[in-house]
This record gives structure tokens, sequence and C-alpha cells, in this order.
């Protein structure tokens, strides 16, 4: 088509004569199309693994966040109790009995409150939390039958913990153990708490008689020490908190319920440590991928080197399965040409002739280039021809960001983790050799354009063994891609990372 | 081959184009001719190759070009459309695309300044520039061909 706009009998002269011009390009063009167009049909089902598997781990993330942030035992440390509870169904099993009150029996206060041994647990560990908090550096509690003394009582800023035993409830089978938490009614700690607690916990009101008002609402008239009819004292093989309250007629409230056991006689509390330092060591593969084609010539033929990762993190426990951590850490990778690959540049090049690589730009300045050619070569010829090899070594500082969420807390964990990794560069390292087609004597080149400053995305699956509460080991595959390119230039590339963390871990 | 320096450089760039072809092929809508569609990814793929390049259009602005004198129909004739070609590599790479862009591919100044990122103006100066280079060089080249004519006819003789 003949431009009209502005007619020119040269223009018209070209245009025809180049109308009718044809060329045939040689073979090696279109099996070179087949070749890349085949790398890009292998390649595509790539970006799929990697976005499922990112949005896959997302979810997770998310619905682990929103289970423990909606479950109702939130106790700020973690604290879980564990309790080997039995199936009796005997109604002695959760009766309460007291020598000298009158507190009805428990049988028939599980009675009035309805209370269901599940829903029982639950609050039954609430209000263990509140009262071992002035001990929660205990890892076990042997909860045993005390004498109360009153002076102690008034002056103790926690819950004080009181016994009240039955020689009826512990009888043979029905060992049965109430904490009542004293009542100090000159104490304002101890109201406050009760307030509180009046607005968490049941409250029923059990009408005791008169003659028996004083020993029920005097605790310290009560002797403490649980005993069996044989007059021996028994260690508590479940635990309940019942609060005693004074009024006009006399109230009581039934802070927890009863779980019964037959044999144990201590409640382990595991405490999970809320910080933990890590060190770790693994090897890491690269994968590039070049996307766009700016550069003059694009290295995707490499090879990955020898590359490894190894470092320290510390971690912070945010509820019971969730960690956060950061840390630093040290990694190298290094790649080179898988072979020699020929190719051509124009003999009249005016500037510098740039080779794209996974990690950087290599841009060869003319000079370098026509170095070793003849410049008075025939006109006829108008491209040298030569081959290339590479390799290229960076090391990082990294520093990753990980969340992780355990699936489960037993002495194996699995856990799934994600993050992002802050990469500096420190050290690069590039050579290009160019060589003469036929021929044997290179040019060496050596400098790389690289970005300093990186940003990678990583998921991770793993799973971690306690050998101590201190201490533990865990392995740890992990994924990771670029989201920030490593190379200076307009070319677009994807680099990725598979790696395999192996490392020991140290709880505080 | 217009666009490049070399029949390698305008293998590559054919290469390229194709790879973009075939992995763009969905995206043909059939509102216009396919051998179009094909064209103008092939301009585009080799416009995007002198982008990079960063080629200083400026040098030349409308006041230092004249248009260069009408050549006798003659002397055209005379050059193989091979020898053409050759002289339309050898232009500067600014002269040449801009020329190819409005002589050969009939696209408007306005059109090619979008397309390069240049005023119509630039793109007005860089096309007469274009000419004169080329006329003098196919002045040039039928000079020696004629004189090479000469030669031949004086050694038979």
């Amino acid at each position: 088509m003949v431009n009209k706009e502005e007619h020119n009998p040269l223009d018209e002269k070209f245009h025809n004569a180049f109308s009718e011009l044809e060329e045939t390009p040689s073979p090696e063009v279109w099996r070179n199309v087949e070749i890349e167009l085949d790398k890009g049909n292998k390649k595509r089902p790539a970006y799929w693994i990697w976005f499922t598997g990112t949005g896959l781990l997302l979810l997770l993330a998310g619905l682990g966040a929103w289970y423990l942030f909606n479950t109702k035992t939130t106790g700020k440390n973690a604290i879980v109790i564990k309790t080997k509870s039995t199936t009796q169904k005997q109604k002695t099993d959760t009766g309460i009995h007291a020598t000298n009150s009158n507190i009805p029996t428990a049988a028939s206060t599980q009675a009035d409150l309805n209370i269901k041994k599940d829903s029982s647990k639950e609050i039954l560990s609430k209000q263990n939390i509140i009262a071992i908090n002035a001990r929660k550096k205990e890892k076990h509690i042997n909860i045993a039958n005390k004498p109360i003394n009153k002076k102690t009582d008034k002056v103790t800023k926690s819950t004080i913990v009181k016994t009240i035993s039955s020689p009826t409830a512990l009888s043979k089978d029905n060992n049965i153990q109430v904490k009542e938490v004293a009542q100090t009614q000159n104490n304002p700690l101890r109201k406050e708490e009760e307030t509180k607690k009046a607005l968490v916990t049941p409250t029923v009101n059990i009408p005791i008689p008169a003659s028996k008002k004083e020993a029920t609402t005097e605790s310290t008239n009560v002797p403490a020490i649980a005993a069996n009819p044989n007059g021996q004292k028994v260690r508590d093989s479940s635990m309940s908190k019942v609060s005693v309250k004074k009024t006009d007629s006399i109230k009581k409230t039934v802070s927890n319920t009863i779980q019964a056991k037959t044999d144990t006689p201590v409640v382990k509390m595991k405490v999970h440590h809320i910080f933990n330092i890590a060190g770790f060591y693994g090897p890491q593969i690269e994968k590039n991928e070049i996307l766009s084609n700016n550069g003059n010539l694009n290295l995707n033929n490499d090879k990955p080197g020898t590359s490894f990762n190894a470092g320290i993190k510390a971690g912070l426990t945010l509820g019971s399965r969730i960690e956060v951590s950061a840390g630093i850490s040290y990694s190298r990778f290094s790649l080179s040409s898988s072979s020699g690959s020929k190719f051509y540049f124009s003999r009249y090049l005016t500037q510098p002739y740039t080779f794209s690589g996974a990690y950087g730009d290599m841009v060869v300045p003319v000079s370098t280039m026509d170095q070793g050619f003849s410049l008075n070569a025939p006109p006829s010829v108008t491209a040298f021809i030569m081959q290339y090899q590479y390799s290229q070594t960076l090391s990082y500082v990294n520093v990753p960001i990980d969340f992780r969420l355990n699936f489960n807390l037993h002495k194996f964990k699995f856990y799934i983790s994600t993050g992002v990794i802050v990469q500096d560069a420190v050290t690069t390292n590039a050579t290009l050799y160019l060589i003469k087609e036929n021929e044997t004597d290179q040019i060496n080149y050596s400098s790389l354009n690289i970005s300093k400053l990186n940003f990678s995305i990583k998921g991770s699956i793993g799973i971690e063994y306690d050998i101590t509460h201190h201490f533990g080991v865990y392995l740890e595959p992990d994924a990771s891609r670029d989201i920030t390119s490593y190379s200076t230039s307009e070319v677009k590339s994807i680099t990725y990372f598979i790696g395999c963390n192996g490392g020991v871990k140290l709880y505080f | 081959m217009r666009y490049s320096k070399s029949r390698e450089e305008a293998e590559d760039l054919l290469q390229e184009g194709f790879i973009k072809v075939f992995r763009n092929i969905q995206h043909y809508t059939a509102t216009g001719s396919f051998e179009g569609w094909i064209r103008k990814i092939m301009v585009n793929t080799a416009l995007e190759a002198i982008r990079k390049k960063k080629i200083d259009y400026h040098a030349f602005d409308v006041s230092d070009a004249e248009e260069p004198q009408e050549l006798f129909p003659d002397v055209f004739d005379k050059i193989a459309v091979k020898d053409l070609l050759r002289i339309i590599q050898d232009l500067p790479i600014g002269f040449k695309t801009v020329f190819n862009l409005y002589a050969i591919e009939g696209y408007q100044h306005k059109e090619i300044s979008d397309m390069l990122g240049i005023s119509e103006s630039t793109s007005r100066s860089q096309l007469t520039r274009a000419r004169q280079i080329l006329q003098q060089k196919i002045k040039n080249q039928s000079g020696a061909i004629e004189s090479l004519k000469r030669k031949t006819v004086e050694s038979g003789k």
C-alpha cells in the first residue's frame, strides 16, 4: 500500500520493488520455532501448579487462622490440660459431699445444673487456666488435699484452691475431690475475681439448712483434708471448683463440673513454649524461565549448579498452632550453560551485545565482541559467528519471614508454612566465554548486571519431631519464586527454587 | 529484512514473530486479513527489537532536511532489488525504520509517531533525510553500474 499522505516517486518505486521480493528463510528458523513452541507448551502447566499450590496454601492458612481465632479456649499461654477421664457413669462419680458442711451432693448438683460431660471439659479447662496462672511455670501439678489456713487464705492474691472431700464421696470407686475457691470476704482482689467469674460460670442457688450455715460459709472451719472412712488422706483424682458465697440465703456458685478419675492422681498440664530458635541447612535447585526476548541473546539453556541455603531463625508462637518466625540465612546459587551454542551477531554492531541470563545480564562491549574478527572481511560478510559458554555464581544474605500452621500438637508435628524472603546480593560472579566458530581461542568476559535487592515468596510443608521439651528436629521441603526480577534489564523471567531444609530447634 | 542489518538478524526476528503468531493465534478475530495480522505482528516484533537499541531520533529536525530532487526513472530501474535492499539495510536505523513504516508499510506520520514514541515532525524529518540518503546511494550505485558496463564493453572490444 503506497502512502497517500505525502506521495513521493521514490517511495513508490521502493514500495513496488519490495512488493514482489521474496526471500526464503533457512530451515533452521522453522526448526527453532517448533522447539520454542514445544517448550512453551510444556511449561504452561507449571504456572497452574504454582498458582494452585499458592492458593491452597493461603486457603489452608486462612482456614487455620479462622479456626484458631474462633475457638472458645483462648488461654494466652496455650496451657493444655491433659486429664485421664474415665467413663464411669455412677452418680457418685460426680457427687460432692462435705463432712462438716451441708453442701448438697454433687449428684444433685449435677442434676440441677444439667451439666453434660463434654461441655464440662471445656469449662474445666478455662477455670483451670485461671486457677493455675500463678503456677504456670510448672509442667505438672499434683493437686493434693491441703488444710486451709485462714491467714494464708486472706493474703493469697491468686485463687486459693481448697479441697473439700467427703468420706462418702471418697469411697473405693468414688474418689472425688472438689476444689473450692476459698472465699475471703475482706479481700478486694478476691471479690473482683468472683465478679468476673460470675459472668462466665453458671450460678446455682442451692439452699442450705440454716443450722449448717456457719459451717458452710466459714470455710476455715471445714476440715479440708480429704479423708476416706478409714481416716486416710486421699489424693484427688478429679477436678472441680465450687465457689461458695455468703448471702442471706446461702448461694453457692458452682463454677465447674466434676471429672472423675479412677487411678491417676496427677493432672498433667503441658505448657507450650512461646519462643524458639532454629538452625537449618539444605540444598536448593534453581530453574529459570525467560519470558520475553528483549535481550540480544537469551541464555535459556542453563543447568543448575551446586546451590544451598543455611541460616538461623527465631520463632514466636501465637496461639497453639500458629508460629511466626524471622531469621537470617546465607544462600549460594550457581549455574552454567549446558553446552556451547552457536549464535550470529552483526559485523556492524554499534551497541553493546546483551546476553540475558537467569541471574542477570552480561552486556558485552562492541570492541570485545569484535575481538579476534577481521574487520577487513569482504563486504558480503555481514555477520560473525561465535559459540558461547557461561557460568554464574551468586551469594545472597536473606531475611526469611514465615508464617507456620501446625496441623497437630503431638511430638510429631505436621505443618505448612508460607512467607516472603528478602534477598540482598552480596557477591556476583559471572564468566562468559566467547569462542569463534571452528577455533579454540576464547574471549572471556566477566561482569554481571543484577539487582541488589530481591523479593521472593515461599511455601513449604514440614514435619517436626520434639525429642525433648526443649529440643526438636525438623525437615521442610520448600518451593519459592522471585517476585522481583534478578535481572536489571527489561528481560522478564521467573526464577524458581526447590529446596529441602533440615534443622534443629530449641524451645524456651 | 528491511528492518534489520543482516539476514541472520532478520531470521531471528522472523523466528520471534512466528512464535508470537502461533502463541496468539487464538486472538485473531478474523475481522481483517490474516496476512495483515501476521504482517502487523512481524512489524511490531521488529520495532520491539529496534526500541531496545534506544535510538536518538532527534539527531535531525525538519529545518535540516530538504526534499531530494526526483530521480530519472531509468536510474532506478538499473538497480536490482537485492541491491536496493542492501541500500535500505545500510541506512541508519532511525531513517530506515521511519522509511520502511511510511513508504513500504503505508503508515501515516501520526501512527509512526505513536509506534516509535516520537513526534510527527521528527518522523517527517527522518523520512526526508532517509530519502536524501537513498537517492544519493542510488545515484552512486547507478554510476558504478554504468562504469562497470562501460569497462566491460571496452574490454570486449
